[in-house]
């Protein structure tokens, strides 16, 4: 024979559980864990889509192709420039430990626009035209084109690297951020590199 | 004879004029100014509509593909300037119009999705309280009961 006071705690129990039931719809809105850390993220991918099968030796006028990715993980939409850049070892890279961008000029800016918690992903192809001079033992450059977009580095010129046996040159990607507050893209701290070894 | 050939020299002349005329009011169809022009008009434009996403986008909406409409727009932009460099004023021109085909609507599509989101919100809202009073609801339906089934008893 149950007594009143076992039937009132089953009693108990089972209204205090129909009550978590129907409050939990709500619950699952209020129990969110707060965002605590906002950043970007920039990746690049080989031409598989994965961490490797990076372009490495690279030939004149042959096709390489990998993958450039945002993620946005900043708290709202973000305006993002990335700056194209192409440079020899002597010339001015960017720098994660400064956190400065490189001081050459951007040969294209790709644009995205990336929704808060979104990745945006772009492939890219490109090829590399110069030719080899023998009297001084260095690479002129001609163009860079990338994604049928022709660039002109003719600026740039590398040198046999002795001590790495090679001539090597870095395509590399920054990272900007459109600031609303001044109207303007601001630098934001990121960029990914790809270390080409131009082979003859 | 000498009349018809020099009537034949003059249409040669003429049509050449004519040709190259045609020709250059191609290659300069516009200016610079016309083409700084354009890029300056569709930079601000494109913030325009920047702002009106972020607008939507805190409201609660998914903007994603509105997000998708302004990188491609972004992307005709960045060409744009990129051919302003190499002075091809007409693809300026031409790439900045591309850049604007693509923009029309989307301030009109955030608000939409602005107003939808705010909607949603509001039965979030309705949908949360409604939860919690239906558990106090039971609660009180509890105990209601409790003390009818203890008078009942004894």
């Amino acid at each position: 024979m149950v007594n009143l006071h076992e039937r009132g705690v089953v009693f108990w129990i089972a209204v205090g559980i129909l009550a978590f039931v129907v409050a939990s719809p709500g619950l699952l809105r209020l129990l969110i864990v707060p965002r605590t850390e906002f950043f970007t993220e920039l990746w690049i991918l080989g031409s598989t889509h994965m961490v490797g099968n990076f372009p490495y030796n690279v030939s004149r006028n042959q096709n390489y192709s990998v993958f450039l990715g945002i993620g946005n993980q900043l708290g709202y939409c973000a305006y993002y420039s990335i700056e194209v850049k192409f440079r020899n070892l002597t010339q001015s890279a960017a720098s994660s430990y400064n956190r400065t961008p490189s001081t050459l000029p951007a040969l294209f800016n790709i644009t995205a626009f990336v929704a808060d918690g979104h990745t945006w992903e772009l492939p890219l192809n490109f090829s590399l035209d110069y030719v080899y001079d023998e009297t001084f033992s260095l690479t002129r450059f001609h163009s860079l084109t990338m994604n049928n977009i022709p660039l002109d580095i003719g600026y740039c010129r590398v040198s046999w690297d002795g001590d790495r046996k090679g001539f090597y040159a870095d395509l590399f990607f920054e990272l900007w951020l459109f600031n609303e507050t001044v109207n303007d893209f601001r630098y934001h701290e990121r960029f990914v590199n790809l270390r080409l070894n131009v082979t003859l | 004879m000498l009349v018809s050939r020099r009537v034949l020299v003059s249409s040669c002349i003429l049509l050449l004029v004519l040709l190259v005329m045609g020709d250059v009011s191609c290659v300069s169809a516009y200016l610079r100014d016309d083409a700084r022009l354009a890029i300056a008009s569709v930079d601000a434009e494109i913030v325009r509509c920047y702002d009106a996403v972020a607008v939507a986008e805190r409201a609660g909406g998914n903007v994603s593909g509105l997000c998708a409409k302004l990188s491609e727009a972004g992307m005709f932009l960045s060409r744009a300037r990129l051919a302003y460099t190499a002075d091809n004023f007409d693809s300026v021109v031409n790439l900045a119009n591309k850049s604007r085909v693509r923009l029309r609507g989307v301030i009109e599509e955030a608000d939409v999705v602005r107003t939808s989101a705010k909607q949603a919100s509001f039965w979030n809202l309705a949908y949360l309280i409604g939860s919690f009073g239906g558990s106090v609801g039971v609660i009180v339906c509890g105990f209601g009961l409790w003390f009818l089934l203890n008078r009942k008893h004894g």
